[in-house]
């Protein structure tokens, strides 16, 4: 690149074209005036036939040519009067043909307090006629989000807050921060963008949007266009927590819903884990109850169910099969007493036949005996006698045979009743 | 069978034997009268055991026989 201010006074060699140094001067301003915030009054302001704004911002010593093309004055919810005090933002524009620079305005808004308040209530009557701010736009917040998004400064204590709270309140959830100035020239883009960003993500649940308290101008960023546009387009439900207790921002009416603070956005979007468990335990306890309550219920229920008549007749189908089984039993002991009846039928057969046996062998025996008895009776020695005839003994023994006697010696002749010697010497 | 019950029966079968052997005695020729009168007392003297013995015999065969029908009734 030439070096403009460091060439020789004549160097007849070196000379520029107006069309070369209009070039240098556009790469030099355009790139350092990439984005400016400028404050003055506005001077003639005129629409074109294509829509565009065109108008100059002056001041006491010096005045700047602007332009907001068609798109972003379309878009702008306040519109300057010619003598109305405002601050404009974006980059400056070497417009080579009339050999002039300018001020491409992305943003604007009324300098001063008051013209803010004037701003503000400008785009909310806007944003609110198109519906934005309508309850039915509203999407609900999750009960138990496991991925919040929130879009901050990393810097600020609004996150460090945040971050507490959640640990302490309900650590089962993730928190994502994209980080974003909160107050600026740069802070309603880049809050816009991380909007549109998280917006594209499909874990993440909630979006927790907001910065710690401060005054009108430092949260203006939550009262532009952009950022109220993108809140509404995002796809997830999106809490507004810019830190003051009573004033309101634009993005707290386009939200769906709002916080006072940035710790109260959390403490908005998660359970406490304190309260949760109580719960829980509540909730068993009256699971338990109403388990109990549903058994005795059911207790209830059956014992009706005992007395209905699909049951009385399984009750009579049970009395039947009773009657069956008492009937075979009946049988079962009818043949149980013909075959014991049997058996002793049997059995005194059997005895029978023994005493028959015993009876026969008695009378064989008696049979016997008598026989013998008879016998002894018979072989009585003295039974002659009896009958009358005698015996005669010589010296002692029983003379049976005449060959026997001594005709000489002496002897006895023996009656049944007597014996009488016989004495041969007498003779 | 009982050891009485075996005795008894011994006992009766014993008689009845000796029984036998004493008419043997009785019925020989050559017997001497005091021997013939001894043998015929003995001989009464187990006829009538043998007659208790069965006269026992067939009261103790009623007793069964008693009992046996009070059962069955």
């Amino acid at each position: 690149m030439t070096d403009l201010f460091n060439q020789p006074k004549e160097d007849p060699v070196h000379i520029l074209s107006v069309s070369e140094l209009t070039g240098e001067l556009k790469m030099m301003i355009e790139d350092h005036f990439d984005w400016i915030n400028v404050r003055g009054e506005v001077s003639q302001p005129k629409t074109s036939r294509n829509g565009h704004l065109y108008f100059t911002l002056k001041d006491d010593t010096a005045q700047l040519p602007c332009v907001m093309w068609r798109s972003k004055r379309q878009s702008q919810d306040y519109l300057p009067e010619h003598g109305d005090e405002i601050v404009a933002a974006g980059p400056l524009q070497v417009y080579a043909p009339h050999g002039r620079y300018q001020m491409i305005v992305q943003s604007l808004r009324p300098a001063g307090l008051g013209a803010l308040q004037q701003a503000f209530e400008q785009l909310k009557k806007k944003l609110q006629d198109e519906g934005l701010f309508d309850e039915n736009r509203k999407k609900p917040i999750p009960r138990f989000p496991e991925v919040i998004g929130i879009v901050t400064s990393a810097t600020g204590a609004a996150f460090q807050d945040m971050k507490n709270t959640l640990e302490k309140r309900y650590p089962l959830c993730e928190i994502r921060l994209f980080h974003a100035s909160v107050q600026g020239s740069q802070a309603a883009p880049e809050i816009s963008d991380a909007i549109r960003f998280f917006s594209g993500q499909d874990d993440i649940e909630l979006l927790i949007i907001g910065r710690g308290g401060g005054s009108l101008e430092d949260l203006w960023a939550f009262n532009e266009e952009i950022v109220a546009r993108a809140i509404a387009e995002c796809r997830i439900p999106v809490i507004s927590a810019v830190g003051h207790e009573t004033d309101f921002s634009i993005s707290d009416f386009v939200a769906d819903a709002r916080a006072a603070t940035p710790t109260q956005a959390i403490i908005m979007a998660v359970p406490d884990q304190n309260d949760l468990k109580m719960k829980i335990e509540d909730l068993q306890m009256t699971l338990e109850m109403r388990v109990k309550q549903l058994l005795e219920k059911h207790k209830e229920t059956v014992s009706r169910f005992l007395d209905n008549y699909a049951l009385h007749k399984v009750r009579q189908r049970i009395a039947r099969n009773k009657e069956q089984l008492e009937w075979k039993k009946q049988q079962a002991g009818q043949l149980l007493r013909i075959q014991i009846r049997n058996r002793h039928e049997e059995i005194r057969r059997l005895s029978d036949a023994v005493q028959n046996s015993v009876s026969t062998l008695l009378l064989q025996k008696k049979s016997r005996w008598n026989e013998l008895h008879q016998k002894v009776l018979a072989a009585d020695p003295n039974k002659p006698l009896k009958k009358g005839y005698t015996r005669i003994r010589q010296q002692g023994a029983w003379i049976r045979s005449s060959h026997n006697f001594r005709s000489d010696a002496g002897f006895e002749i023996e009656w049944s009743d007597k014996t009488t010697p016989i004495d041969r010497a007498k003779k | 069978m009982t050891k009485s019950e075996k005795k008894e029966r011994f006992d009766f079968e014993q008689a009845l034997e000796r029984l036998s052997e004493v008419l043997k005695e009785l019925e020989s020729d050559d017997v001497p009268l005091d021997k013939a009168i001894a043998l015929y007392e003995e001989g009464m003297k187990l006829s009538k055991l043998c007659s208790g013995k069965l006269e026992e015999a067939e009261l103790r065969i009623e007793q069964v026989a008693n009992n046996q029908k009070k059962q069955h009734e």
